[in-house]
Parts: structure tokens; C-alpha cells; sequence
């Protein structure tokens, strides 16, 4: 019984490790800049997380590449905060994502990290390696976006954020919506 | 033919340039980035007949969250008399009090610790665009000034214990950056022995507009930004009114005790180093009545530094 149970941990511990990986980077474009100062601010705030291993910037145009360690868990909701503390919003954001045969179906609920990803307005696929995944929460996406994608699910969820009736949970806890 | 040749300028003016919203002689309704430190040193010079005068700040600014934002100045200056002069108020034939228009005095101006200003904004207001965006802000200060003012219009810079506040809005469309500001001062008393001068309030208002002129392209963080500016800073006052021993001294007639307004032009010039050191250089010049507390031009220099926490 002890034994399975430390299997079961190790096991855990180990799907969780590689887990971690599937984060590969993200794309984010901040809204409200309209200085280097204004972006290196941005770029400090963001380099400060414990997962960011690297940001790439197109000043030009705001757009911050993110590649992430592997070894450490990657809090999306973080990089929304370190934006807005540093006085501006994210436009848009475009993780990509490392899949290993996923089959997902128009609002599947798919389990990472302790969160919940929860895939709007798309069609029935197998995903497999790479994907580039649009978040479309709010703050995580223009409120225009936002609010075009409350109406491509009839799930309430989308509109807080967090597991409701809709999901069949009873954690509440965060869930984010993305796209492909 | 003329309008259209202005029309065209403009147009073409707003389509290579940029808007920029960091204006040296006002504050944007953006605040300091968070847990982020902001050293700002601040000076203004002109010449008087005699001497060279000049005003010296340091502000520092700390980003508490992404709304809200602390800041503390420390003012020195030879702007002041350190306490009222001895023959600040004179006796006429018939024993009435009053103050001369000209100042007789011999005191000297020296330069002294002149005021510590506590002050907060907070954004209450942010809508983010594509290449838009539209913020509000509400702020405040109080001020504790250590020397006599002894003429009628008040600031929170170094001149007058009092405290202020209002509002700022600051919209940006495309390449154009326009921020309004409206606030109002109220100063405190100043009392040394038996003399107490009232001010009245003061209302300041301002419109301000700026401009990327370099780099065309943004490409990295050590690139040197060029930025110009245009401001226009208002500011109506209410005359003052002194005491001595409870009564009423009068005050000869001069244009400094008096009410009155006024609106100068402020363009700078703005350059930002490593995309952090900020420097400014501007100047002040009146375009409808003009200040009695400083002479024009007024030229101004301010650095400004942030330290990520």
C-alpha cells in the first residue's frame, strides 16, 4: 500500500516535471505604449519573473517574445499583472504550447499545471506537437476580443474566469479560455 | 491655398511623428510603474536685476500598484527671505500700516531648504487601445513651506504651506498625445510674530502636447529618443492680504499682491537616454499677462531616473 503510494507520487512528480515543458513561449502585445521607456519598463517588470528565461522585443510595435524555463511552472495571470503594474494592458496574447495527442472537441475542458484551459469556438482535432493558442480572458486580450468570444460559447465561465456550473468542477479555481 | 498648405503640414507632421506623454511641465494621468522608483531632479533659473535666480527639486516616486503612485519633493531655492524683513511693513505720517511697492530691504536672498511637498496621483481611468488610449487621474499634495512668501500668487513648489489637487486627463490617438490638467491650490497662512499673510486660492490649468521626432523606427533600448513638446500652462489667483497685530496693513499697489492670471508657453525638448535617463530642457514664456513671481524667459533642466525595485 506504501509502496503504491510512493509510486504514485514519483509518478506524479515525474508527469508533472514534464508537464512543466509544455510552455514553450508567448506573444505578447501590450497596448498603451508609446515609449522606449514606456516598454523598458514593461521588459524589467517582466523580466523579474521566476519563469521568463528570455524576452525578445519588437519596441516598434510592443510585441514581447517570452521564452519560458522549462523547469518552472508558467503563471499566465502573472504576466498580466507585471503589464498592468507597469501601467498598460495586454492586446493580445499567443502562447505556444507543446501537445502530446490531445484530442479536443469545441469547449473541451483540458487540465495543465493545476489550471484548466478551456478551448472556445474551435473545431474537433487531435493536437499534437507545437500550437499557437490565443488567450481570450479578459485583461488577456482586447475588450473587443473579450467580448467577441462570450458569444462563441454558451458557457458562463468564460465571462469570470473561473470554474462555474458550466464546468462540472467543484474547485472553484482559474480557468482560461484560449483558441487556436 | 494657405489652408491647404497647412492642412497638408499637419497631415503630414502627424503621420511621420509620434505621440510621446512624458511632459516636463506637467504630469500625465499614467503613473510610475510599479514597485519602481522615480528620482527626479528639477531645475529653473532666471535673471533679476541683481542676481541669478534659481529653484532646485528632488522628487521621488514610487509605483504602489498599477493605479496608484507616492511621490516626495524636497525644494531649495533663493527665492525666499528666511523670515520677513525688518522693514517689511512701514508706518506712514498718519501711523497706518502698510507694505511699499517697491521692496527697500537690503536682505539677501540665500539660498535655503525651502519645502518638502508629499503627494499621491491615482488613475482611476484607463482605457487601452491599438495605438489609443485614454486615462484619468486624480491627484493630491500638501506641502509644508519653511519661508515667507510675500506676494499673491501661491504654489506648491516651495512657495506656500497649503495643499492641492485635481484632475488630469491624458488621451492619445494615433500619433497625437493631449493631456488637460485642472487643479486648485489652497494655500495656508503664513505667521511670523505678529504678522500673518492670507493668500487666496489659485487655479491652475494646463494643455499639453507631444511629440516623437526620433528615432523613426524604434529598434532597441539604447536608442537615444528625441522628443518635442508644447505646453500651455494657465493660472488665475486671488490677491492677498496681510495682518499686523490683527489689523489690517495695506498693501501699496503692486501687480504681485494683486489678483490675476495668466497663461505661458512651455516648449522643451526632451532627450531619453538607454531608455531611462530622462533629460528636459525647456522654457517659459508668457503668451496672455504673465507671472510677478519670476522673470521670462525661465529656463528650465530636469533629469529624471527610474530604479526597478
Amino acid at each position: 500500500m506504501m509502496k503504491n503510494k510512493v509510486m504514485y507520487m514519483l509518478l506524479a512528480l515525474i508527469i508533472n516535471t514534464t508537464a512543466f515543458a509544455n510552455f514553450v513561449n508567448a506573444k505578447v502585445k501590450v497596448t498603451g505604449v508609446t515609449c522606449s521607456m514606456c516598454s523598458n519598463s514593461v521588459n524589467k517588470a517582466l523580466s523579474s519573473l521566476t519563469f521568463v528565461d528570455k524576452i525578445d522585443v519588437d519596441l516598434e510595435n510592443a510585441v514581447f517574445t517570452i521564452s519560458f524555463k522549462s523547469s518552472e511552472k508558467v503563471i499566465i495571470d502573472e504576466i498580466k499583472n507585471k503589464i498592468e503594474g507597469a501601467g498598460f494592458s495586454v492586446g493580445e496574447l499567443i502562447a505556444e504550447f507543446k501537445f502530446e495527442s490531445v484530442a479536443i472537441t469545441n469547449d473541451f475542458h483540458y487540465q495543465f499545471q493545476n489550471n484548466i484551459y478551456h478551448f472556445v469556438n474551435v473545431k474537433n482535432q487531435n493536437l499534437n506537437n507545437i500550437v499557437a493558442v490565443k488567450f481570450v480572458d479578459k485583461g488577456l486580450t482586447s475588450a473587443k476580443e473579450f467580448k467577441k468570444y462570450t458569444t462563441l460559447t454558451t458557457f458562463k465561465c468564460i465571462k469570470t474566469g473561473t470554474t462555474e456550473a458550466c464546468c462540472n468542477s467543484n474547485i472553484k479555481q482559474r480557468i482560461y479560455h484560449i483558441t487556436i | 491655398m494657405k489652408s491647404i498648405i497647412i492642412t497638408f503640414l499637419v497631415l503630414f507632421i502627424s503621420y511621420i511623428i509620434k505621440a510621446q506623454e512624458l511632459y516636463p511641465n506637467s504630469e500625465p494621468a499614467s503613473i510610475n510603474p510599479k514597485n519602481t522608483l522615480g528620482i527626479r531632479l528639477m531645475n529653473e533659473a532666471y535673471l533679476t536685476k541683481d542676481i541669478t535666480r534659481s529653484w532646485h527639486g528632488a522628487m521621488f516616486m514610487y509605483g504602489v500598484n498599477s493605479k496608484f503612485m507616492l511621490s516626495a519633493m524636497f525644494t531649495t531655492s533663493n527665492h525666499h527671505y528666511k523670515s520677513l524683513p525688518a522693514n517689511f511693513i512701514q508706518k506712514d505720517t498718519n501711523n497706518v500700516e502698510y507694505v511699499p511697492n517697491n521692496n527697500t530691504t537690503t536682505q539677501k536672498y540665500n539660498y535655503a531648504f525651502e519645502s518638502i511637498n508629499l503627494g499621491f496621483r491615482y488613475r482611476f481611468l484607463n482605457k487601452d487601445g491599438d495605438h489609443k488610449h485614454f486615462r484619468m487621474a486624480l491627484y493630491g499634495n500638501g506641502v509644508y513651506a519653511f519661508q515667507p512668501h510675500d506676494e499673491a500668487e501661491t504654489t506648491l513648489m516651495g512657495d506656500n504651506k497649503g495643499i492641492g489637487g485635481g484632475i488630469i486627463s491624458t488621451v492619445l490617438i494615433n500619433k497625437l498625445a493631449i493631456s488637460f490638467t485642472g487643479g486648485v491650490v489652497k494655500p495656508f497662512s503664513y505667521k511670523e510674530k505678529q504678522t500673518t499673510i492670507n493668500y487666496g486660492n489659485a487655479y491652475n490649468y494646463s494643455l499639453s502636447f507631444g511629440y516623437l521626432v526620433y528615432p523613426f523606427k524604434y529598434k532597441n533600448f539604447n536608442q537615444t529618443n528625441i522628443n518635442l513638446y508644447a505646453e500651455f500652462l494657465g493660472k488665475s489667483y486671488d490677491a492677498m492680504s496681510i495682518t499686523n497685530n490683527r489689523k489690517d496693513v495695506v498693501l501699496q499697489n503692486n501687480k504681485a499682491y494683486d489678483n490675476g492670471n495668466y497663461i505661458e508657453f512651455r516648449p522643451a525638448i526632451q532627450f531619453i537616454v538607454k531608455s531611462n535617463l530622462r533629460i528636459d530642457c525647456s522654457t517659459s514664456l508668457p503668451i496672455m499677462n504673465k507671472s510677478y513671481i519670476r522673470n521670462y524667459p525661465l529656463c528650465m533642466l530636469n533629469l529624471q531616473y527610474y530604479i526597478f525595485l
